[in-house]
């Protein structure tokens, strides 16, 4: 349902992306991974339409959304942006409405059918008590599921989330993440998101895509992508990955140089001095 | 919904009484009887038994309502583009004054009416339509000055603001003084005292204001989506860049048509969106229509002051919205900085 080919994209003098082919099926979570700076914000800003790619293509349900507008294209894909920054004195139900700004003209009149929209995409993101509340008085989790929620409500093919665990703790992260699979499942939307996380990336994606200096490196099922070849060449540390004990996923195991009893203070601290001296 | 209805009820009530104030006191005194038949009688068009207060009609019809009308305009002009402005900026100390267009606005005004126009009629309508190419003009400078990447930070915009603001009065004054005005004039003018007298002011910024009137309050739901940031209003399905222009130009047409007969009146577009946040929230939809409302009574009553505290004598207005003003910008600029930190 969505699909890039050999997308290219970048800044002045900074191409970021290159050549960068993935496709996502209706139902299908995939999940994009990658070091900072493999180009994943890049990625998530392209298939938005706020930056325009060098060359290449974005397709949903067959359509160039390169060639669209802003409103057009905003009724193939919705984004789920970062919680942080929002309006404060929003309250979360104008929000969530703001979801119909694609269908909406500039004078953004809203139709009973708009509310109701509003209304089960609250339900949905298990919100409906705090219509009325504040968004600056939520927490980073309850903030996520208003962006949520305001994606829902854009009636889109394809969903684009943007770290959506990042400033979440253990339970939010699994909660946001299990209404994520829900939604894909149910409502059959191509669900496409960047996070940062490679161990819920594995419990959570159906297929891993791992970035690396804004290129694919390998892209397919988490055990097949998850490997400790693969993430030792791309995050330049060593890693070990295991079975999940109950699911049978990958489970990554960072490395730790203090455990192994091989702490290189000396070296650290010569290269640090020897830079701050200069 | 009914919130929205009772907000609307209750500034129209305000704005209608300040009307009738700003009508009825002056340095010469009305009674209210009188300035009732007055009313009445105009009303139904017969002007039967009236005679012995033909003074007093003149007064209100030839004076006072016009004054009072213009006024009103320029406040709800002001009010409106500063909630405008403040969300098209993201920025809550936004203010047409304090961001210099209307200092460019009156340095436009300035320029026109120092020209010898063959036509008194053709110089008049030249006035706001020279504010408004000076608006623009500071504008863009300020905007180009200030910002930094894509985004405005406070501190570099009031600076560029203020920079290019006191170029622009400087310039005002240095030609209100070589066209012979006196330096009473000039300064007066610079304070927001340039009210102009009679109808044909108010006949010509009405055109003006009528079209930047429609389009800022129908921005709401616009506003609305920008004030998430650039790229989730694009994500959104706004072409923000265009959006935002559209609403520069709009605000920057209802400012410079203020300034442009009324002179430079501060404070009044910070002060007015500000409280009318605090009482019914940031939805711009009733924002933008609340401050236009609220603007008009604000600066009727300022100037209802101007001409009550030294009368006979007549203040600036601008002396008496940046007395109240200027500690509410101190209180404000405490509290943002509070909320960033």
């Amino acid at each position: 349902m969505l699909e890039t080919s050999n997308l290219c994209a970048g800044y002045l003098k900074d191409p970021v992306l290159q050549d960068v082919n993935l496709d996502v099926q209706p139902g299908e979570v995939v999940a994009v991974v990658g070091p900072n700076g493999a180009g994943k914000t890049t990625l998530v800003r392209v298939l938005s339409g706020v930056l325009k790619p060098a060359q290449g293509r974005v397709f949903i349900q067959r359509r160039d959304v390169t060639r669209l507008d802003h409103t057009s294209r905003a009724r193939f894909l919705a984004v789920v942006p970062q919680a942080h920054n929002l309006p404060p004195d929003f309250t979360v139900y104008q929000t969530v409405l703001l979801g119909r700004t694609p269908y909406l003209g500039w004078l953004g009149h809203l139709s009973e059918g708009d509310h109701r929209l509003v209304w089960e995409a609250l339900d949905y993101t298990h919100i409906t008590d705090m219509a009325d509340r504040l968004v600056g008085r939520l927490s980073g989790g309850e903030q996520q599921r208003v962006l949520l929620a305001r994606a829902l409500v854009q009636n889109t093919a394809v969903l684009l989330l943007d770290e959506p665990t990042t400033y979440l703790d253990l339970e939010h992260q699994s909660l946001t993440l299990n209404l994520i699979r829900v939604l894909a499942s149910e409502m059959q939307k191509a669900v496409l998101m960047v996070i940062h996380d490679l161990n819920l990336a594995a419990l959570y994606a159906d297929r891993v895509v791992l970035l690396h200096n804004g290129q694919v490196v390998t892209a397919g099922r988490p055990g097949e992508v998850l490997t400790e070849a693969n993430l030792a060449a791309v995050y330049n540390t060593s890693v070990r990955v295991i079975p999940h004990p109950d699911y049978g996923t990958p489970l990554i195991l960072p490395d730790s140089s203090y455990q192994k009893g091989l702490l290189i203070t000396e070296s650290v601290q010569a290269a640090g001095c020897a830079g701050a001296g200069q | 919904m009914n919130l929205t209805i009772r907000s609307y009820l209750v500034n129209v009530l305000l704005l209608i009484a300040a009307l009738l104030l700003s009508v009825a006191v002056g340095s010469v005194f009305i009674p209210p009887g009188t300035f009732a038949r007055i009313l009445l009688s105009s009303m139904r068009l017969s002007v039967g038994t009236i005679d012995q207060a033909e003074t007093f009609t003149a007064i209100i019809f030839r004076i006072r309502l016009p004054h009072t009308i213009l006024i009103m305009l320029a406040g709800a002009s002001l009010g409106a583009s500063g909630a405008v402005y403040q969300g098209v900026f993201r920025n809550p100390l936004a203010d047409p004054y304090l961001i210099g267009v209307a200092s460019g606005a009156g340095l436009g005004a300035v320029l026109a009416m120092s020209v010898d126009w063959p036509q008194e009629l053709l110089g008049l309508y030249t006035v706001p339509a020279a504010a408004y190419l000076g608006a623009l003009v500071t504008i863009l400078l300020v905007y180009q000055l200030a910002r930094v990447g894509k985004t405005l930070p406070t501190t570099s915009m009031i600076l560029a603001g203020v920079a290019i603001s006191s170029f622009a009065s400087s310039l005002m004054s240095f030609l209100l003084l070589r066209s012979g005005e006196r330096v009473h004039q000039a300064l007066s003018w610079i304070m927001g005292g340039g009210v102009l007298a009679g109808w044909p002011p108010v006949l010509a910024v009405i055109p003006y204001m009528a079209v930047g009137f429609v389009v800022l309050v129908l921005s709401g739901h616009v506003l609305n989506v920008l004030q998430f940031g650039e790229e989730q209003a694009q994500q959104l399905g706004i072409n923000s860049e265009r959006a935002k222009l559209i609403l520069i130009l709009a605000a920057s047409l209802t400012t410079a048509a203020a300034v442009a007969f009324s002179g430079l009146i501060g404070f009044v577009g910070l002060i007015v969106p500000h409280i009318y946040r605090l009482f019914y929230g940031s939805d711009y939809r009733r924002l933008v229509p609340l401050s236009l409302l609220g603007g008009g009574t604000a600066l009727l009553l300022a100037d209802l002051l101007a001409r009550v505290v030294l009368a006979p004598q007549v203040l600036p207005v601008g002396i008496v919205t940046a007395l109240a003003g200027a500690p509410f910008f101190l209180w404000v600029l405490r509290r943002s900085r509070n909320e960033t930190t």
